[in-house]
């Protein structure tokens, strides 16, 4: 059975072998390109300032936005054309009348054609998601925080697990609909809603870390007219940190709301909170370092979502084949 | 002749969403026969085989290929199918259709696959998608054939065929019979196309069995007589009557199983294959509009 | 060897088509004894029949005592039917010749004759008797 998957899959497996070292081969040479730019123009820092700075990111902004839509283009492109047809061009050509009247049930059938159709696509764009970490890193100045979109879906293990998703969303599809068009259609748009509904709940998944980031004496508004324009000390903050938001309390250790014109305003209005004392305002914050932990959550998350789809393709199996 | 029995069904039933397809049914087919599977179209014949085949599921009794059920792990390996639409991997050559057959069966007999092959004239470089209907049958065959079956079973293989690769395809067939001795159900709505060929017959219509057995048994069963109009009421006993059709003064009435008639103004024949199965089709057809019209 | 040829509109049945073929092939002296007759898949091969119904025709002509099997080798013609009666230069066919030639000269078309010859034929020979058998 593996043979025959294998030979029905062999041109799309092949193809995406061919798109996945093509994409790894323009990223390894930006990455030569701008360590090299980063050589000769900042003396390998890769956080230099001024002018040598500007023209880096004149050199590659134009590139990381392409490579951004790209690699969110990518998982949803080649799950759609894995998954899709998987199936459904067996049902719409009827040789899974073929296969299943051979000496192979249909367990073996479905199980055997997504190992040997699905697998590969997922190792190989597990494979490209991790070359996309290692290609990024000297453009990680211009690509912002990787624990925020874009950047977090464009690169790491999320990648494997988005092509997962798409290619399990478009092989049960093709299983329940038995139309390669209406697989490869609702392989797309899931991924999507999955990518938006998930990606919302993103900072959720450790709980964030807190710091007092400034304490605004009573009676002033520290972004008033007058005011020195920066009272909140960022200093305990790494920069590679997703920011997440500013909490006030006063000084018993309550939270208050604090309108921004008590932030911005000429005079502390009535309803102002530091107008009866003095405030502490926190920022909670997800620290850089959590960037494998995420991706780890994010890609588990939708490894059991792929399961459940498989789980309902599978079902449907059971029941149904004529 | 042995007794042992290639196809049974006993009390076999399927229904789909839009009512039964199959119900009640039950016959028993010898090993060794040729048999016909005829009936007219939605007549349940590819449900029939689908069944066998373990594609569906029964909703009631049993299905019995050499006295085994289907299983879930693929069909029963003395069972070969040959489906009317004769599905075939397109962008494989004809000699990786062959190698699908070995990867997917343990007991695949890859010399005599090639051979049907050659015989047909069939390039295995040759991709499928440029085969012409009558190659493309030859392959699906010898796929189908590859796996040794004791009992083949064809849903309409000469339907969309050109005369020419009809009778090739019938031979091949037939020959491969003659060295096996192998057991055929062989599905047609085409009656001509199967008279020589079958020495069975089965007969569905509105999902039920209405006749099956050996066709010379049937043949001489059953009589075809013509007489007077007017004499035709009450002559026959009850029950033995299948047709009875009268153009005017002249009556046709097929019988079973009835004492030869002698009568003046009455001739019996002995009905051709065609005649027999039409008869029963056609009062199967009746009696579906009958009780139809006494349900509505 | 005899090759047969099977018409599916005659209302004979195959396997009586065969018997019939292969007498007949045995009168005109086209099969002689010791000959072998096709095997069944031959002859499905180049007819498509079903291979037991050239069986069940082979054994009718065994039952006759016309072939017989020899185990692996096939089947084996025994005795011919051609006989001193039909031959072209036998006593009786020239009294036929010479009966129609009075018939033509009387004025009888071929339709008359045959109908003529026909009716004393059924008289003689009972319907239902020799190569006719059913079943």
């Amino acid at each position: 059975m593996s043979w025959v998957a294998w030979r029905q899959q062999r041109l799309l497996l092949l193809s995406v072998l061919g798109v996945v070292v093509v994409a790894a081969g323009v990223m390894t040479y930006f990455r030569l390109d701008a360590n090299a730019y980063l050589a000769t123009n900042c003396g390998g820092q890769a956080d230099c300032s001024g002018p040598a700075m500007d023209g880096f990111r004149d050199r590659y902004s134009g590139y990381t936005m392409f490579l951004r839509l790209a690699m969110l283009a990518l998982p949803a492109l080649v799950g759609m054309f894995a998954g899709g047809p998987l199936f459904a061009r067996d049902f719409e050509q009827r040789t899974h009348v073929l296969s299943l009247t051979q000496s192979v049930g249909r367990t073996r059938w479905w199980a055997t054609k997504l190992l040997v159709g699905g697998v590969p696509v997922v190792v190989m764009m597990l494979a490209l998601g991790l070359v996309a970490i290692w290609a990024a890193e000297p453009m990680n100045v211009i690509q912002g925080v990787r624990l925020r979109t874009p950047s977090f879906e464009t690169q790491g293990l999320v990648i494997g697990a988005y092509t997962l998703f798409g290619l399990t969303v478009g092989a049960s599809a093709g299983l329940l609909f038995r139309s390669t068009l209406a697989a490869m259609a609702l392989s797309v748009v899931l991924y999507v809603v999955a990518l938006v509904a998930v990606g919302a709940q993103r900072e959720h998944y450790l709980p964030p870390e807190t710091v007092t980031t400034a304490v605004i004496p009573q009676g002033t508004t520290p972004y008033g007219p007058g005011s020195s324009g920066r009272a909140s000390s960022d200093e305990n903050i790494p920069e590679d940190s997703w920011r997440l938001a500013e909490n006030y309390f006063d000084q018993h250790g309550n939270q208050v709301t604090m309108p921004m014109r008590c932030l911005f305003g000429e005079v502390v209005a009535a309803d102002c909170p530091q107008l009866t004392g003095p405030i502490t305002e926190v920022t909670s914050y997800h620290p850089g370092i959590r960037f494998w932990a995420f991706q780890s959550i994010e890609s588990g998350i939708f490894a059991v979502l792929g399961a459940v789809v498989l789980a309902l393709g599978w079902w449907r199996l059971r029941r149904r084949v004529l | 002749m042995s007794t042992t029995i290639a196809l049974a069904a006993a009390e076999l039933g399927k229904r789909y969403k839009r009512g039964w397809a199959l119900r009640g049914c039950g016959f028993e087919l010898p090993a060794g026969r040729v048999a016909a599977l005829v009936g007219p179209n939605g007549a349940g014949k590819s449900t029939l085989m689908a069944l066998a085949t373990g594609l569906l599921t029964p909703t009631t009794g049993t299905i019995r290929i050499f006295g085994d059920q289907p299983v879930r792990s693929g069909t029963h390996p003395k069972l070969g199918f040959l489906a009317q639409d004769k599905p075939l991997f397109r962008r494989f050559t004809v000699a990786e259709t062959l190698h699908a057959g070995r990867a997917l069966n343990p007991t695949w007999d890859q010399a005599y696959a090639e051979r049907l092959i050659a015989e047909a004239g069939v390039p295995t470089q040759a991709r499928i998608n440029t085969l012409s209907g009558g190659q493309r049958t030859r392959v699906a065959l010898a796929v189908a054939l590859g796996r040794r079956p004791e009992l083949l079973m064809l849903d309409e293989p000469l339907a969309d065929l050109d005369p020419v690769a009809r009778d090739e395809v019938m031979q091949t067939l037939m020959a491969e019979v003659a060295e096996t001795g192998m057991t055929v159900l062989l599905s047609s709505h085409v009656l001509a196309e199967l008279d020589g060929v079958c020495d069975h017959l089965l007969v569905l219509a509105g999902g039920g069995v209405r006749l099956s057995g050996d066709v010379d048994d049937l043949l001489a069963e059953h009589q075809l007589l013509i007489g007077p109009s007017e004499d035709s009421a009450g002559l026959f006993p009850t029950g033995s009557v299948v047709e009875s059709r009268s153009t005017g003064r002249q009556a046709t009435v097929l019988v079973r199983g009835a004492a030869p008639v002698d009568r003046p103004g009455w001739v019996a024949h002995e009905p051709t294959l065609e005649e027999l199965v039409k008869a029963y089709l056609r009062s199967a057809g009746k009696a579906k509009a009958v009780a139809e019209a006494v349900s509505a | 060897m005899i090759e047969f040829r099977i018409d599916r509109r005659s209302g004979v049945a195959t396997y009586l088509q065969l018997v019939q073929q292969t007498k007949q092939a045995l009168r005109l002296g086209l099969l002689q004894p010791g000959d072998r007759l096709p095997t069944a898949k031959e002859v499905v091969a180049a007819t498509a029949i079903n291979p037991n119904t050239v069986l069940k025709a082979y054994r009718e002509l065994e039952r006759e005592g016309l072939v017989e099997p020899r185990p692996g080798l096939g089947t084996f013609v025994r005795r011919s039917l051609a006989s001193a009666g039909t031959a072209e230069d036998s006593p009786l066919r020239g009294e036929l010749d010479a009966w129609m030639s009075r018939a033509q000269t009387a004025g009888l078309d071929r339709e008359d004759v045959e109908a003529l010859f026909k009716a004393v034929l059924d008289t003689r020979y009972r319907l239902g008797t020799g190569d006719h058998t059913e079943g």
